[in-house]
């Protein structure tokens, strides 16, 4: 189809030369019989291509920001990209060429050797890990990245939020902003941005920031959705908690939506569920990348209908984070398994669908383990003894969720148990509160698969354990000349601590 | 013969001219209720009330009624009527008090249609919401649509309290889904612009350049130039039951009288009278009473000041005064130019509401009659300007009513055949050419008037010649219209529904102003 694109605009040259030769002289009846004809059978193609045109998706721009956002980035196109491909669709030819065409458009663009390419812009301040993204990508053979889209300097942050923040972020700010905006001419339109960038590191979550508020500034029509990494408990950086508390008060002000995925659930899927001996980078950011892909793959725009949601990112910001205060999304989903083992697996929806509600309500991030005993309490129960109950039973209030199930039979599926009003916060009603996507088409290798973004209470004790670590060395006022010495002053730290302990005291009143 | 008819009408002419006034008006009107509907709403049956209510609800709704709104049950529809009614200050009491089911009330449903109808120019707003568009419209100033009350809001009454989160939840959610629509909207310009630069060169009047999506939709979809055909046809039949309808207006009057008759004036208290905001218990008067003194003290304050300042600035002499003098002067100057100016302004016609979106030509285009009339500045005349759009309307209009017989012609003859156009099919032989060339040479009055005079004009079937003068004569008045407003007079005191025709040649022909050349400054290319 993407083909069928690139057709239309050439006919469309040859089509305009055509009609302005032929049609306004009074030489006309002169003409000879084949060249109208020839004019004519280059309209029908160039209605054609306009026809599909209109059917398309809307498209979205994604910024690799970091290393981590590079090396997720990659994954992620290279899911996106090899599902769409992927043979076992188990649905029709013709359902597939349209699920492709659609994944095509919103993350690809395509350029004249007919190589789809990334709809991204690779920065970093490092050339390394943006010379591998690269490389790995042209030698994937598939598709590519843009041969002008990306950015990278020879100096890193060191780990320092200030400076990505206050240093590289301004000095970068103009060149790093004519990428995207070049980026963005090239989309026939735009359903918004989505930024890849750890939370803890300097470059990715300093310039992450700065980018994302300058992208509110010059795109605030357009949506954007941040990808952040939590970092691992245990930490790799001394200072990560500061980084991590001023990277989420800054992208709570500018950003609509934290995609957040958590380093320490992914890495225990990896073990429990993958049964890999020796987790990398690389194998927890391909779970991500699956993640990632099973929520933003193409899937039907309506009960019955059979054509493809035209604005993915649009309608889930609608459904999951019109609440300014509430702009937190987690992903679980289900099955998740090594490839092995796939091969001798079935699946229910019941089953699926159980599993993922009690994900949800526990609190889970994988199906194992699975703490069963908990249930949602009562709904007559006024807010505050609701509040109480939930502390002793550890039950997870929603504020709102989305399942999206791909694969065989899915009209079959019964969501019923996601309609409780006991999982919701009493102000919202399951109906304002809940939605479902479904496509008949397999997602990779999975006969049935169910994902889950959920706007709930789950990252709020990761979120208070950072701000109360964060704090614990702000009172000591350690590390706080290196984030002084760029311009980031206390004061500043304040500002982030107030917005935080709002957004937990604001999760917690659910 | 004649004349003695006009003098004393024949009774059964007078009875036959009712149900033909009537018929009129409902085919002016949407969804056409028969005209036994009206004479059962006169005594009140109740098997008239729901197709009244439903024509009501039609006739009210602000957008033309699509197929979600037009299967609302009865009973919603008779509480919108309802309510959009009395937001339009109809007075009538019994209407309100009518029960919701939308069973009864044929009568005062067809009072408050024909106060509808004496309000304003209904049958011209119905027609223009269901006129058919063929070039690509964009509203250049919405001061209409913006003064226009529009709908009662729909409020839902809460029961106990809400919570504030609730409501930036939907608030939210209102504004995300603002953005999408924003974000659609630069979609369909980018895609519109498309259209325009692959089309270029394609469109017939080369003051236009392109093609419009129905244009384009019409040459890639044949059987969407036969529902376009049908729907020219529809909207033709509506402007002439809309002209009869202006002919024998007075007859539907004079029974309508007959009906308000029919009302027993003892059946309802008659009338609301506009509802007076009771003064509260003195709070209201207090705080007017309180803005009074406040305003007294301000003044009195300004006062003080003033003088002080004067006294200050009066030391300064003859020579600030004189050029406190001078200055005055010339700000007066100044503000006479402006109002001369803006009163001048307010002379021309002013673009309100949709106008066709034309890409400008660039450098090699002709340059728009207008664009050069504006280019010349201020001190043109307004004569001058009427002798540069005069020609740019009489080619337009010849073009388009010759644009338009050739297509009933051909469509007489069958010969208006658009599946030629698939690229499958190779040239149809029976013309000798594409029916591509057909529609490019609607343009050259020349080739046109040549194939005419070969078929000759007997050929064109009644209907068509019927239509063909209509059109003649809609263009002319319009065409006088705009020319001189002294034509435009002079047939108003001969014939009165004048402002009607001027208003049909605006309706049944494509607005194509000549001074189309609107940059499509939405368009970013």
């Amino acid at each position: 189809m993407g083909n069928g694109r690139a057709q239309c605009r050439r006919l469309g040259q040859v089509l305009a030369e055509a009609c302005a030769e032929a049609l306004p002289k009074p030489r006309l009846e002169a003409r000879s019989c084949a060249e109208s004809a020839k004019a004519r059978w280059t309209v029908a193609h160039f209605f054609e291509g306009v026809c599909f045109g209109l059917f398309l998706s809307m498209s979205i721009v994604t910024v690799q920001l970091g290393q981590c956002g590079n090396q997720i980035g990659f994954e992620v196109f290279d899911a996106l990209f090899n599902d769409s491909h992927c043979s076992r669709g188990l649905c029709s030819k013709r359902e597939n060429e349209a699920y492709q065409a659609s994944c095509k458009e919103r993350f690809f663009s395509e350029e004249e050797n007919g190589v789809p390419v990334a709809r991204a812009v690779l920065v970093d301040m490092e050339p390394k890990v943006i010379n591998q993204t690269l490389s790995k990508a042209a030698c994937s053979g598939r598709w590519k990245y843009g041969q002008h889209s990306c950015f990278c300097q020879k100096q890193g942050s060191g780990n320092n939020w200030a400076y990505g923040y206050s240093v590289h972020g301004p000095r970068h700010e103009e060149s790093i902003m004519n990428l995207i905006r070049k980026e963005v001419e090239k989309c026939e339109s735009l359903s918004g941005f989505f930024i890849i960038m750890s939370m803890a590191g300097g470059t990715g979550s300093g310039l992450g920031a700065f980018v994302t508020q300058n992208l509110q500034d010059q795109y605030s029509s357009a949506l954007k959705m941040n990808q952040i990494i939590w970092p691992y408990g245990t930490g790799e950086v001394i200072v990560q908690n500061y980084n991590s508390i001023l990277t989420l008060s800054h992208l709570y002000r500018s950003s609509d939506a934290l995609l957040v995925h958590e380093n320490d659930a992914v890495h225990k899927i990896c073990v429990k569920l993958m049964n890999i001996k020796q987790v990398s980078f690389c194998d927890i950011n391909q779970v991500l990348a699956h993640q990632l892909g099973s929520v933003f793959q193409p899937t039907y725009s309506g009960e019955g209908l059979f054509h493809y949601r035209r604005n993915p990112l649009g309608d889930l910001m609608e459904n999951l984070v019109p609440h300014p205060e509430f702009k937190m999304l987690g992903v679980r989903n289900i099955p998740q398994m090594s490839e092995n083992s796939l091969a001798y697996s079935t699946f229910t929806w019941a089953g699926l669908l159980k599993h993922l509600r009690q994900m949800l309500i526990s609190n889970a991030k994988m199906e194992e383990g699975i703490d069963w005993q908990v249930r949602p309490p009562l709904s007559g129960l006024p807010p505050l003894g609701k509040m109480s109950v939930n502390k002793e039973t550890h039950f997870n209030t929603s504020i709102a969720n989305l399942v999206i199930l791909r694969g065989k039979d899915v009209q079959s599926a019964d969501v019923g148990a996601f309609k409780d009003p006991a999982l919701y916060t009493s102000w919202l009603e399951p109906v304002h509160a809940f939605s479902v996507w479904k496509t008949q088409r397999a997602f990779r290798k999975y006969e049935k698969s169910a994902a889950l973004v959920s706007n709930s209470q789950s990252l709020v004790k990761p979120l208070d354990m950072i701000v109360g670590k964060a704090w614990n060395m702000f009172a000591s006022r350690a590390y706080l000349h290196q984030y002084t010495k760029f311009g980031i002053e206390e004061e500043d730290f304040l500002d982030s601590f107030t917005l935080l302990e709002q957004v937990i005291a604001s999760y917690c009143n659910l | 013969m004649g004349r003695r008819r006009l003098r004393r009408p024949d009774p059964a002419d007078a009875a036959r001219a009712l149900p033909e006034a009537i018929a009129a008006l409902s085919r002016t009107l949407p969804a056409a209720p028969s005209p036994e509907t009206f004479r059962r709403a006169k005594f009140d049956h109740p098997e008239a009330a729901p197709a009244l209510w439903r024509l009501l609800f039609r006739v009210l709704s602000p957008l033309p009624a699509d197929g979600a709104s037009a299967s609302l049950a009865l009973e919603a529809q008779a509480r919108w009527v309802k309510s959009a009614l009395r937001s339009q200050g109809y007075p009538r009491r019994a209407l309100v008090q009518l029960p919701d089911d939308g069973s009864q009330g044929g009568r005062e449903l067809l009072l408050a249609l024909a106060w509808l109808l004496a309000r304003g120019p209904l049958p011209e707003r119905l027609l223009t919401q269901s006129h058919v568009r063929l070039g690509d419209e964009i509203p250049v100033c919405e001061c209409e649509a913006l003064a226009s009350p529009g709908l009662p809001a729909p409020s839902v009454e809460a029961e106990g309290c809400v919570d504030i989160r609730h409501l930036q939840w939907l608030m939210g959610k209102l504004r995300l889904q603002w953005r999408n629509l924003m974000a659609s909207q630069q979609e369909q310009c980018a895609l519109l612009g498309k259209i325009h630069s692959y089309t270029r060169g394609c469109h017939s009047d080369r003051s236009l350049g392109h093609l419009s999506v129905t244009e384009t939709e019409l040459l890639r979809d044949p059987e969407g130039g036969r529902q376009l055909l049908r729907r020219l046809e529809m909207e033709n039949a509506q402007l002439e039951a809309a002209l009869e309808w202006r002919h024998r207006e007075l007859i539907f009057w004079q029974w309508m009288d007959t009906v308000l008759d029919a009302c027993s004036p003892e059946a309802s208290p008659l009338t609301f009278l506009p509802r007076i905001p009771e003064p509260g218990p003195g709070a209201a008067r207090l705080l007017a009473r309180e803005l009074q003194t406040l305003q007294e003290e301000l003044r009195e304050a300004a006062e003080a000041r003033r003088a002080a300042w004067q006294a200050v600035v009066g030391g300064h002499g003859p020579e600030w005064r004189a050029a406190r003098r001078a200055l005055q002067t010339a700000v007066a100057q100044d503000l006479a130019a402006l109002q001369r100016a803006w009163e001048q302004d307010e002379g021309r016609a002013r673009p309100h509401g949709p106008r066709r979106l034309a890409r400008s030509l660039g450098e090699t285009g002709p340059v728009s009659p207008k664009a050069g009339a504006q280019e010349t500045g201020k001190k043109k005349t307004t004569n001058k300007r009427n002798s540069f759009v005069l020609p740019g309307q009489l080619f337009l209009s010849c073009h388009l009513w010759l644009f338009f017989t050739e297509v009933l012609f051909f469509r007489t003859r069958g010969l208006w055949d658009f599946s030629s156009l698939s690229r499958d099919q190779t040239c149809t032989p029976c013309t000798g050419r594409s029916s591509w060339q057909h529609v490019g040479s609607s343009v050259f009055p020349a080739a046109r008037r040549t194939r005419a005079h070969a078929l000759g004009a007997r050929s064109l079937s009644r209907w068509t010649s019927r239509e063909a003068l209509l059109s003649i004569f809609i263009t002319t008045v319009r065409v006088c219209v705009k020319t001189a407003p002294w034509v435009c007079c002079v047939l108003r005191s001969a014939f009165p529904p004048v402002s009607l025709i001027s208003y049909l040649g605006f309706v049944s022909l494509p607005r194509v102003p000549p001074v189309a050349s609107l940059q499509q400054q939405t368009l970013s290319e």
